[in-house]
């Protein structure tokens, strides 16, 4: 019994031999004595087709795996909404919480990337030395101490006091609620993070660069905010929403690391207790 | 903001060959993993996507990067997750289609249930042709893009596909009419099917 295929755009369906749109339709006769076999197959893969799973599911772990390389990919990300739970490429399951905090941020960078980019770094910071040290060879521009220290407060026509070096010396997370315990396990609820970078005085100001992660690495947003020059703290807020899982896999640990002006790491924070 | 859009618009485009892409997947690396197989054919196809000149030739240019990924995919590319999948006889040439066996409607048809065990004891290459072209569901045309070979080829191996395949049901002495005296022996299949 010949089997139609209404969805699949047949052009040169063997098991039509009536198309008029099939090419060469005299070279796709099925021979008689395959007609029969031919026909079995194709009742068979239509009752077999007729057992996959729709293609809604695919579509949205496709939409879901996009937006989490557009995070990833996007430095100027909005703040992420954890609401959709990861899920593997590879197994369709949510994955485990990573049990090494030294696994964070890890899994989506590459070690290639890495390199360049510590390269690339380098060779920053190599030719800014290279411009200060001509700069100090021309008369004027050095300091009145002669000092060979590349701090601008040496200079005497510098008198804003914005133009020390632009670092972060430290970054601190806080979680908001501190605690779910008492909370029932199943129930939403959403967590607002807030990171607070703090910077020296008289700092010049610029962008600070960084990532966080709310599962304890698993995943890694880019992110970054800039800071007014002599601003000497920032703060940056981040909320996830999502379900309380009774494998106390969410909510996660969080963390902060600043790639740029240079590395700090914030505390590793997660709300206290368990729900229950 | 402009990758949020492409993206966007790379899953509108995809959307009409979901189904296609799944049914490939499922069809070569079995229907347990066909869904993880597709998702990483269509992130492979959003990675290479700038690359597409004509967007005309999408549907081939994904279910030819879904029969490749596949296909590594049953010869053991994929490291880790295929070593968890793997059926512990290690019997390779029987990787294929195998949980097309498993499907609980076809079960009780002892005559299909001996199709599909003809049907794995044939070699890959005829094997493929059929997967795709009677469970896949799709024509000589499509296959041959997907498999880099003319629609020609891919009737004539079709063609010998068919052959071979009836040759080894004969072997076996089974047949359609024949359902009723193999059902014992059919069932006992569907226990041994992982």
């Amino acid at each position: 019994m010949p089997t139609e295929h209404p969805d699949l755009n047949h052009r040169d369906d063997p098991n039509d031999p009536n198309d008029p749109n099939a090419p060469n339709v005299g070279e796709l006769e099925t021979p008689p004595e395959l007609r029969s076999l031919d026909a079995r197959l194709s009742q068979d893969g239509a009752h077999w087709r007729a057992t996959l799973p729709s293609t809604d599911r695919l579509a949205r772990r496709l939409a879901t795996a996009l937006k989490a390389q557009n995070a990833t990919a996007n430095s100027h990300a909005p703040d992420a909404d954890f609401s959709v739970p990861r899920v593997s490429r590879l197994s369709g399951r949510p994955q485990p919480p990573s049990s090494s905090s030294g696994e964070l941020f890890m899994r989506q960078q590459r070690p290639m990337g890495r390199i360049f980019a510590g390269g690339a770094i380098v060779v920053l910071v190599a030719l800014f030395a290279v411009v200060l040290a001509l700069f100090h060879g021309i008369p004027g521009f050095n300091s009145p101490a002669g000092s060979p220290s590349t701090h601008p407060t040496v200079i005497p026509t510098q008198s804003t006091g914005n133009t020390g070096a632009f670092k972060v010396t430290s970054a601190d997370l806080t979680v908001s609620p501190a605690s779910i315990a008492g909370k029932s396990c199943g129930s939403s609820i959403t967590f607002t993070y807030t990171v607070t970078f703090h910077l020296p005085q008289g700092n010049k100001g610029g962008t600070i660069q960084f990532m966080y992660t709310l599962d304890n690495g698993r995943s890694s947003t880019p992110a970054h905010v800039n800071v007014a020059p002599g601003q000497t703290m920032q703060q940056y807020t981040i909320t996830s929403s999502g379900t309380l899982t009774p494998d106390h896999t969410y909510p996660g640990v969080a963390e902060v690391i600043v790639n740029s002006p240079n590395t700090v790491n914030s505390p590793q924070v997660k709300p206290m207790g368990a729900c229950h | 903001m402009a990758n949020q859009s492409e993206s966007d618009r790379y899953a509108a485009a995809v959307q009409p060959h979901l189904g296609a892409v799944l049914r490939v997947a499922a069809a070569i690396v079995g229907t347990a993993d066909a869904e993880d197989a597709a998702q990483e054919a269509l992130l492979r196809g959003w990675q290479a996507w700038q690359n597409l000149q004509h967007e005309v030739a999408l549907r081939a240019w994904l279910l030819r990067i879904t029969v490749n990924l596949c296909l590594d995919w049953q010869r053991g590319r994929f490291g880790t997750h295929h070593r968890l999948v793997e059926p512990l006889d290690g019997a390779t040439g029987e990787r294929m289609l195998a949980t097309i066996d498993a499907d609980p409607g076809a079960s009780l048809h002892a005559a299909v249930l001996d199709l599909r065990q003809a049907l794995r004891r044939l070699d890959e290459s005829f094997r493929l042709v059929i997967a795709l072209r009677y469970y896949a569901g799709m024509d000589a045309t499509e296959i041959g893009e997907a498999l880099g070979m003319p629609a020609a080829t891919v009737r004539t191996r079709l063609r010998r596909a068919l052959t071979l395949l009836r040759e080894a049901l004969g072997e076996s002495g089974a047949t359609g009419k024949q359902s009723g005296e193999l059902e014992q022996e059919g069932e006992s299949h569907a226990h041994r099917a992982p």
